[in-house]
């Protein structure tokens, strides 16, 4: 993937939610990596954070319900929300398990988490209002929503999340235990957030934009992206130092990878990437070079054994 | 004839159940390659679980105890806390949520959801065998179960509570 330039840096980094719909999600990746390797602090972060923050009830979904409707077909509508549904569950479960991250965490640390704890119940409205106002989902409350979406989910989504779910409840019983804060970042920052949906970010939005539908989600979910794009960074940024502080933490990295790669080794059901654009070959390609990239730019090291272990992920879990 | 939720006559049945796995029509549902990891995960576990729960809403907890080895479900037996305590794994969920769990509540979502938690062993070495352990709980929820059958005017379950079937109230044993 090439660097884009420092005007695209800009205009990813400084556009608001209707001149994010003409940007590129390469660009926003490129951006995202870009930096991972001067890994801001958090203080920063927050500042991005403030000047990014958009309205998710601007993005209007009036033209995605036509299109929903009119221009995809019932294939690709299928296979969208195959992949969009673990997307809708995971906003919501991070934003659920992120909380219990500040309780052993620096001040600093805890303005910029508090920050992304509003981006993750944004992120759960966008898509609570992307399920009703284009798929036509009804529901009372975001819960209902949520659970019409579940049957879209593999058995399998509940790996990473689940683990996700043990884990905070592992830091809520220790808040300062810091072996245990690393093996819940890297679940968290580096695999589902890092690896997981900026995959699916990619499939999605590289279909919108390649069909040229869905203009509301389009702009959303790219805007969504940015977002993601501090949260790694943040996320990179406490996994390398603490690695930096006391290097056994590399261990339990590692020893995190392992359980979570030899999960992602399972998928209960196929997901069909080919009406979205994307092979099974591509997903599973994009994934690995999503998981290299954050380990590789923050310069954590992935065993051979870890590097065999990934060879065998399932692209389908990408979607949950 | 159906058993009496976490009783020793009841953990018989259940594993029978666990070994037995589900027949090829619940098999055909999910992918080889699922099928596949779990096997290959049973074939090889050695750790015990002690799954904890309560029989009637207010009524004290039990644990079923479940050791692995062989590439089997060795013993399935209910014991009280202090055996349980001696589990590789201790699980907790609710009586609700078991009866939830007998109703059809999928044990993957439970676990996220933290209905079903551990309270005990290491999170990493759990998970490894995770969909060993959601299987499993499905092969414990398709045995014929009965339940003392408690009213609880605040459950979410009261339709299962409600049929007033001479004290008791049968579920599972229909996946």
């Amino acid at each position: 993937m090439p660097e884009p330039n420092s005007s695209a840096f800009s205009f990813v980094g400084d556009s608001d939610l209707t001149r994010l719909a003409e940007a590129d999600i390469d660009d926003v990746l490129s951006y995202l990596h870009g930096g991972l390797k001067k890994l801001p602090d958090y203080g920063s972060l927050y500042r991005r954070y403030l000047r990014q923050r958009w309205d998710v009830y601007d993005v209007d979904f009036t033209v995605d319900a036509a299109h929903w409707q009119e221009r995809l077909t019932e294939t690709e509508r299928s296979a969208f929300l195959a992949v969009a549904s673990g997307l809708h569950h995971g906003e919501q479960q991070v934003e659920e398990a992120l909380p219990v991250f500040m309780l052993g965490a620096t001040e600093e640390e805890n303005v910029f988490i508090a920050s992304q704890i509003e981006d993750e119940a944004r992120h759960t409205v966008f898509f609570d209002r992307f399920y009703r106002e284009v798929v036509g989902v009804r529901g009372d409350t975001i819960k209902d929503v949520l659970n019409a979406s579940y049957p879209h989910l593999s058995e399998t989504f509940v790996g990473p999340f689940g683990l996700l779910a043990c884990q905070a409840e592992e830091l809520r019983m220790n808040p300062h235990d810091q072996a245990a804060r690393v093996r819940y970042g890297t679940t968290y920052f580096m695999w589902i957030e890092g690896v997981l949906a900026l995959s699916v970010m990619k499939v999605t939005l590289t279909f919108c934009r390649t069909r040229g539908v869905l203009p509301g989600y389009y702009a959303g979910f790219t805007a969504t992206c940015r977002d993601e794009a501090r949260h790694v960074q943040g996320g990179m940024r406490f996994l390398s130092d603490a690695v930096r502080a006391n290097p056994a933490m590399l261990a339990e990295i590692h020893r995190t990878l392992r359980t979570i790669l030899w999960l992602a080794a399972a998928a209960s059901r196929p997901t069909s990437y080919e009406p979205l654009g994307w092979t099974r070959e591509g997903v599973q390609t994009l994934m690995l070079t999503q998981l290299r990239r954050k380990l590789g730019d923050v310069g954590i090291s992935l065993p051979l054994e870890l590097s065999l272990l990934a060879e065998q992920v399932q692209p389908e879990i990408a979607g949950g | 004839m159906p058993m009496s939720f976490l009783t020793q006559e009841w953990a018989a049945d259940v594993r029978r159940s666990i070994n037995a796995g589900p027949d090829a029509g619940l098999r055909a549902r999910k992918a080889d390659n699922y099928w596949d990891w779990v096997d290959r995960v049973r074939t090889r576990y050695r750790w015990s679980w002690a799954l904890g729960g309560q029989p009637t809403a207010e009524g004290p907890q039990f644990y079923l105890l479940l050791c692995w080895s062989g590439g089997s479900c060795s013993s399935a037996t209910v014991v009280g806390a202090d055996e349980a305590e001696r589990a590789d794994f201790l699980l907790t969920a609710s009586h609700q949520v078991w009866r939830a769990l007998f109703d059809g509540l999928d044990p993957g979502r439970a676990v996220m959801d933290r209905a079903i938690r551990l309270r005990r062993g290491s999170v990493l070495e759990f998970f490894r065998g995770l969909y060993l352990f959601t299987e499993t709980i499905a092969s414990i929820c398709r045995v014929p179960t009965v339940f003392p059958d408690v009213h609880t005017p605040n459950s979410t379950l009261g339709a299962a509570g409600s049929t007033g079937s001479g004290g008791f109230v049968e579920s599972g044993g229909l996946r």
